[in-house]
């Protein structure tokens, strides 16, 4: 059944994209991407290779319907293939978002050789007018401010680790906001979160821009407990200083919880950047942990970072307009654990794009600090 | 005593006729050639449609740009193409500015020193974009010459960074038009005095009903055969625009 509606939208979009191309007001818009990426899998000593190689197609169309009513629809299309298929039980299974509410994805081919993965990430009509807006659908709540942790992120935690998924994932959500003033609005939302085990997440934030600072103000339900927040951009001097404060209120058998978010960035001659933080997680492991294999890597706004204290640093430099490089580590002392993440990335042609990643995981282990697992990743990108 | 009278006036009218040219010349200060330039340059509105090119020895980029202004408060600068950055935006108001990222749906606002840098690859800075610093209140000005530039007589203006300001320059050098107060040639220095970048406008025509330079070039000096180029594809001044257009909502939704 869900393939069939898929097809049908399908072939519905291309309708409206052909009939579109003759008139003279856009009022559809296809947009995209095609990514071949190459994955290398280490082990902590570079002993073991496993690889795998993903075909990845994002399709982001806009319908402007009239006026007010407004509609989007964005998917990306999966395809991998390679020892890390292989070699991973129920691979296909991973590649749900498990925090959608409803599952709009479809697993076109599953075997051990190749799976074909199709997923729905954004479905929402909107309706518009001078003072307030409504939305309806899948879609993204953005109320995260700083760069790598979004404590205020109640909605749709991203996995910064992630770094092919630059839409970052959506939420089941009903948004309605209201203009209070030029550079202030309060938003209510409500969202349906975890299929087969549906629970609900409410909260409103009231945004405002006061003294040169943004601020926002946030209240509300998440889950089984009540939550209060607090974020806020702005600068000391020549320094961007913005930070995020949640705070989760213990309510019959859930305990309390704060997640705190520093951050500061700025750039120097010669076009550098640089930016750093640190997140306070109070559930957080704060002692070495002999088998990472079994903490939760699931992310969630209760578990931006499974370790209590964690500092971040990025370092990038652009070298010509078409060549980037850079480097982060983030760090977590107690757990010591090390988490290194230099990457560069160089413009081909205007809509071509290549990238090198690479992420190495160290971690204080039984006899050592050492490696836990390399990746490197080797992707070329073409927008349309 | 009647021929004293005479003397009298004559004097004075001896000495306005002397002083009126130097009256007329001086009248206007640097500061205001400087506002005068910006207020034609700018309108109380203006949009334009804009080519910018990137050119290195080895290769060159293109893109096309939208940009919106309401006096020198208010700024709103949309990427139109290539498909890649398409809607990447940014908002000026006051001294603060934002970066719309269509990909994340998200704005972000830049902390004060990212205004120094490059503006999306090119030779141009986020602020010669969006104007964060202005060039009347945010500098000293004096007159330190006059030229003939494409023709055209301009005054040479000294314009020193106030030290509160963020601005990195140490100096700049601006040749204004006198006649028609266009910012025709600009020589950005270092804080050591060196010559940094340079500034040509040329290409001079109607556009939007008043007469401008339609092609500006920023060429850095220490770079051989780099340069990036903006070429005005329309204008348009002083048709109304609600305050309401630059605000982060806003922003989201522009077309």
């Amino acid at each position: 059944m869900m393939r069939l509606t898929l097809i049908g939208l399908f072939l519905l979009l291309a309708r409206i994209s052909a009939a579109q191309d003759s008139a003279a007001v856009k009022r559809f818009e296809l947009r995209g991407y095609v990514k071949d990426m190459q994955i290398l899998n280490y082990d902590r000593g570079f002993k073991t290779l496993i690889t795998s190689n993903l075909i990845h197609n994002r399709l982001n169309m806009r319908w402007k319907i009239d006026e007010h009513w407004k509609a989007g629809v964005e998917l990306r299309n999966r395809l991998y293939w390679g020892e890390q298929v292989s070699m991973t039980p129920n691979f296909a299974d991973n590649l749900r978002n498990k925090n959608e509410a409803f599952n709009m994805s479809i697993t076109w081919i599953n075997s051990t050789s190749l799976v074909l993965h199709t997923n729905i990430d954004r479905l929402w009509l909107e309706y518009a007018t001078q003072k307030w807006n409504a939305r309806i659908g899948r879609q993204r709540i953005n109320w995260g401010i700083a760069s790598t942790w979004n404590p205020n992120d109640l909605f749709n935690t991203f996995n910064f680790i992630d770094f092919d998924y630059e839409e970052r994932p959506g939420s089941d959500a009903v948004k309605f906001q209201y203009l209070t003033g030029p550079m202030s609005n309060l938003e209510v939302t409500g969202a349906l979160t975890e299929e087969g085990n549906l629970r609900g997440i409410s909260a409103a934030r009231y945004f405002m821009n006061w003294k040169n600072y943004d601020i926002q103000f946030i209240g509300g339900w998440y889950i089984n407990q009540p939550t209060f927040g607090l974020g806020w951009s702005g600068s000391i001097g020549q320094t961007g200083f913005k930070g995020e404060f949640q705070q989760f209120v213990n309510h019959g058998n859930v305990g309390a919880q704060t997640n705190l978010v520093l951050e500061a960035d700025r750039t120097f001659k010669g076009g550098w950047y640089m930016d750093t933080g640190m997140l306070y997680n109070s559930s957080g492991i704060d002692q070495p942990v002999p088998d990472w294999s079994t903490i939760n890597l699931q992310f969630s706004p209760k578990n931006l970072m499974p370790t209590k204290w964690n500092v971040l640093y990025t370092a990038t430099k652009q070298i010509t307009p078409l060549l980037t490089a850079g480097s982060g580590f983030v760090y977590a002392p107690q757990a010591k654990l090390l988490i290194i993440l230099p990457q560069v990335g160089y413009e081909l042609t205007t809509d071509l794009d290549i990238n090198l990643v690479w992420q190495s995981f160290f971690a204080q282990q039984t006899d050592a600090f050492a490696g836990l697992s390399h990746r490197i990743y080797f992707r070329l990108k073409y927008s349309f | 005593m009647k021929r004293k009278s005479f003397e009298w006036w004559y004097e004075v009218i001896i000495l306005l006729l002397a002083i009126s040219p130097a009256v007329k010349g001086q009248s206007i200060s640097a500061k205001d050639v400087m506002q005068k330039a910006m207020d034609h340059v700018r309108g109380k509105t203006s949009r334009a449609e804009m080519t910018i090119r990137t050119i290195r020895p080895t290769w060159s980029r293109e893109m096309t740009v939208r940009t919106w202004s309401k006096g020198e408060e208010y700024a709103v600068v949309q990427v139109m193409a290539p498909p890649k950055d398409k809607g990447v935006a940014f908002l000026k108001r006051k001294k603060e500015v934002w970066n719309w990222i269509p990909t994340l749906e998200r704005s972000i606002k830049l902390p004060p020193s990212m205004m120094s840098q490059s503006w999306m690859g090119t030779d141009f800075t986020n602020d010669d974009l969006v104007r964060e610093s202005s060039m009347v209140n945010d500098y000293d000005q004096k007159f330190v010459g006059d030229t003939v530039l494409m023709g055209r007589s301009c005054y040479i203006i000294e314009m020193i960074p106030k030290p509160e300001t963020a601005i990195v320059w140490g100096k700049l050098l601006v040749y204004i038009d006198k006649q028609d107060y266009l910012e025709l040639y600009t020589r950005f220095f270092d804080e050591d005095g060196t010559l940094a970048s340079t500034m040509i406008a040329t290409e001079i025509k109607v556009l939007g009903g008043r007469l401008v330079p339609s092609r500006v070039e920023m060429i850095p000096a220490d770079k051989k055969n780099q340069k990036t180029e903006i070429i005005y594809l329309g204008l348009q001044y002083d048709a109304p625009i609600d305050d309401n257009f630059f605000t982060l909502t806003k922003l989201k939704n522009l077309n």
